[in-house]
């Protein structure tokens, strides 16, 4: 197995003052276990810098022309944006600095080591020698991160709890409101009231087209965010599906590896005290080892939970060992009263439930699922709430637009199987997909591109979507 | 130059500008700014308001992103203004009072355009007033046999949100592509 180059996360630091440098080391080497530590700015990975200090901006342009590829995470005071920098408000907080750096720490670790010697070898190889080694590094991380967070459940809940509540895992709570009517109302949509009287359509696109074209020539930049590459990748780096390999189907012991029962995992309690709860129309808590719980509010649709979801999924991924794992029971507080007085994070059902049944189901689907049989997507889920890889939105188009077997679609649109399993594992438990088992699909057929205007559509939509990604 | 267009429509107030404003290169540009100088000379005629932001995907090649005027009068503009277009990002408004209503509306006002292509429902403000529910949405979509069109709930000042429905869009055009 090929050497990690980026287990510890070298941090250069610019225009950080005293204080914040000795926080900073704290927190890496108290909190952090080893993943980060702070170094010169020549061994750098990352920057970590301070805009407000004086002078900091202008060192920071200059690093950043030095290593024009090296991520910077900044803090500032001010609402400002700064190309290529992901920068966070002041006051300084630990826990999304700490996002911050995982982020980078999980974009690193999926790039290919470059090991001096192993390059030379490379050099001379043939392409496809090359390829199959970057691949065998890109899927490294995934299997560790398994195992990493396998073990926490049984050795670290104390250290993570400790750490959690020092850290303190804030609730994203910024209730971020649409537009509003007098908003609205102040951008009038029309200034005539007859078609007579309207300016021809051809002419006022061609005048938005003109005006567009000035302000882009200006220069004039519009409003996304430095941030959107950093929260693109970051939900797309997700560990949402396992780090399963693809099985031969013909294989009927591999074949069988692909199935679980829900019920022997976190999955089936949760759903049980969901029901519960759903059916009594009464408040219902979940109970797991260490004190820690979720409590599901069916009147206000949603849970209020203490478990980050590292641990969460460290809890997801182990079969449920004793009867004591998890105990489910009734409240006979009011709603009202349990969100006033449960400490912890308040979220919709739908998305942990969804995250819940993706950790759990790790690349498998339910026993009993028919791998050949038609599915059928009643909905798409509500992506922009959940936990989702474009793959998802792939599988989602193409099984509402046609009739396709799970094993079909992995091989149609060349989709690794555990993404398919766990994406329909996810859908079928919020009850948005099923699989007829009395209709089978044929051959697989992948659809071949019609015409000349296809091809050239299919290219332009992956252009748009680098861009919309941050590309 | 390459030049693709796609629309985003809905009634007034359900975020169409905001959601163009938060995926776009160049500020949002739109008609009621230039009607003074449009007008100038014509009396006559006066300006629809319309919403216009472009991606630059590289030099020469830009998506337009239209907003179309969404007060229902304005009807006939909207064939003129589909022609040529990829898809239809539909924002229902959900804190209006019949969004129903306007769900059925647009989707009947685009149905040809719909047909020939595709589209992608944000239902906005649902943080406002949080009935109907994306459930009650997905039963709306059922009655109306269109169950099998991608809805969600979104903000329209949310890159995230606006980002995804997009490229939802277009994976409901091609299944297989890839980035």
């Amino acid at each position: 197995m090929t050497p990690h180059k980026h287990q510890t996360l070298n941090v250069g630091v610019v225009g950080i003052n005293e204080r914040t440098l000795k926080m900073l080391e704290l927190y890496f080497s108290r909190q952090c276990r080893g993943r980060y530590a702070l170094s010169g700015n020549h061994q750098a990975q990352v920057m970590v810098a301070d805009l407000d200090t004086v002078g900091g901006k202008k060192k920071l342009d200059q690093q950043m022309a030095n290593h024009p590829h090296r991520p910077v995470v900044a803090f500032t005071v001010r609402d400002m944006e700064v190309d290529g920098v992901q920068l966070l408000r002041k006051p300084i907080q630990l826990d999304a600095l700490g996002k911050a750096l995982d982020f980078f720490h999980t974009e690193l670790d999926h790039e290919p080591v470059i090991d001096e010697s192993a390059f030379e070898i490379h050099n001379s190889m043939d392409e496809e020698g090359v390829v199959t080694a970057k691949k065998e590094v890109q899927e490294e991380p995934e299997i560790e991160q398994e195992k990493q967070a396998a073990l926490e459940t049984e050795l670290s809940l104390d250290q993570l709890a400790e750490i959690e509540a020092e850290i303190g895992v804030p609730p994203d709570g910024s209730s971020e409101t649409g537009m509003g009517e007098e908003e609205a109302a102040s951008r009038a949509e029309t200034l005539s009231e007859s078609k007579a009287g309207v300016e021809p359509v051809a002419e006022i696109v061609e005048a938005l087209e003109k005006e567009g074209a000035r302000k882009l020539a200006e220069g004039a930049k519009g409003t996304r965010t430095a941030t959107r590459v950093f929260e693109d990748k970051q939900r797309v780096a997700h560990e949402c599906c396992g780090g399963r390999e693809d099985i031969d189907m013909a294989d009927p012991e591999a074949r069988s590896g692909l199935f679980y029962h829900p019920d022997e995992y976190l999955q089936g309690s949760f759903e049980q005290a969901m029901h519960l709860a759903m059916d009594k129309g009464t408040a219902v808590e979940l109970k797991m080892r260490r004190a820690k719980k979720i409590l599901f509010l069916p009147k206000e649709n949603c849970v209020i939970s203490d478990i980050s979801d590292r641990l969460l999924r460290a809890l997801c991924v182990q079969p449920v060992k004793s009867e004591t794992d998890f105990v489910i029971t009734q409240s006979d507080k009011t709603e009202e009263w349990l969100i006033a007085n449960t400490k912890g994070e308040q979220c919709a059902i739908e998305p942990l439930h969804w995250k819940v049944t993706m950790w759990s189901s790790r690349g498998r689907i339910p026993d009993g699922t028919d791998l050949e049989g038609i599915v059928h997507l009643s909905n798409w889920p509500n992506f922009t709430r959940l936990m989702v890889i474009p793959q998802f939105m792939r599988m989602s188009a193409y099984w509402s637009q046609g009739e396709h077997s799970l094993l079909e679609t992995a091989e149609s649109l060349q989709i690794a199987q555990r993404h398919v399993l766990s994406f329909y594992s996810a859908c079928q438990a919020m009850k948005l997909a099923s699989v007829d088992a009395t209709k089978v699909t044929g051959a697989v057929t992948r659809v071949a591109l019609e015409s000349q205007q296809n091809a050239k559509n299919h290219s332009m939509f992956g252009k748009i979507l680098a861009h919309l990604r941050g590309g | 130059m390459a030049n693709y267009k796609i629309i985003f429509t809905g009634p007034v107030g359900a975020g169409k500008t905001t959601a163009i404003q938060t995926i776009s290169d160049i500020p949002v540009v739109s008609t009621d700014e230039m009607a003074s100088d449009m007008t100038r000379d014509r009396k006559a005629s006066t300006t629809v308001a319309m919403d216009y932001g472009m991606m630059e995907l590289s030099p020469g090649e830009r998506i337009h992103l239209y907003g179309t005027p969404g007060q229902e009068r304005f009807d006939f503009m909207w064939n003129i203004l589909t022609q040529g277009g990829l898809g239809l990002v539909l924002m229902i408004d959900n804190a209006r009072n019949e969004p129903f209503r306007d769900l059925r509306f647009f989707l009947n006002a685009f149905k040809e355009f719909i047909g020939r292509t595709s589209v992608v429902i944000g239902i906005t403000r649902l943080d406002v007033k949080d009935q109907p529910t994306i459930q009650d949405y997905r039963r709306e979509l059922a009655e109306n046999h269109a169950s099998q069109l991608p809805l969600f709930e979104v903000d329209a000042r949310r890159h995230e949100d606006i980002s995804m429905l997009v490229q939802t869009l277009l994976y409901s055009l091609d299944p297989e592509l890839v980035e």
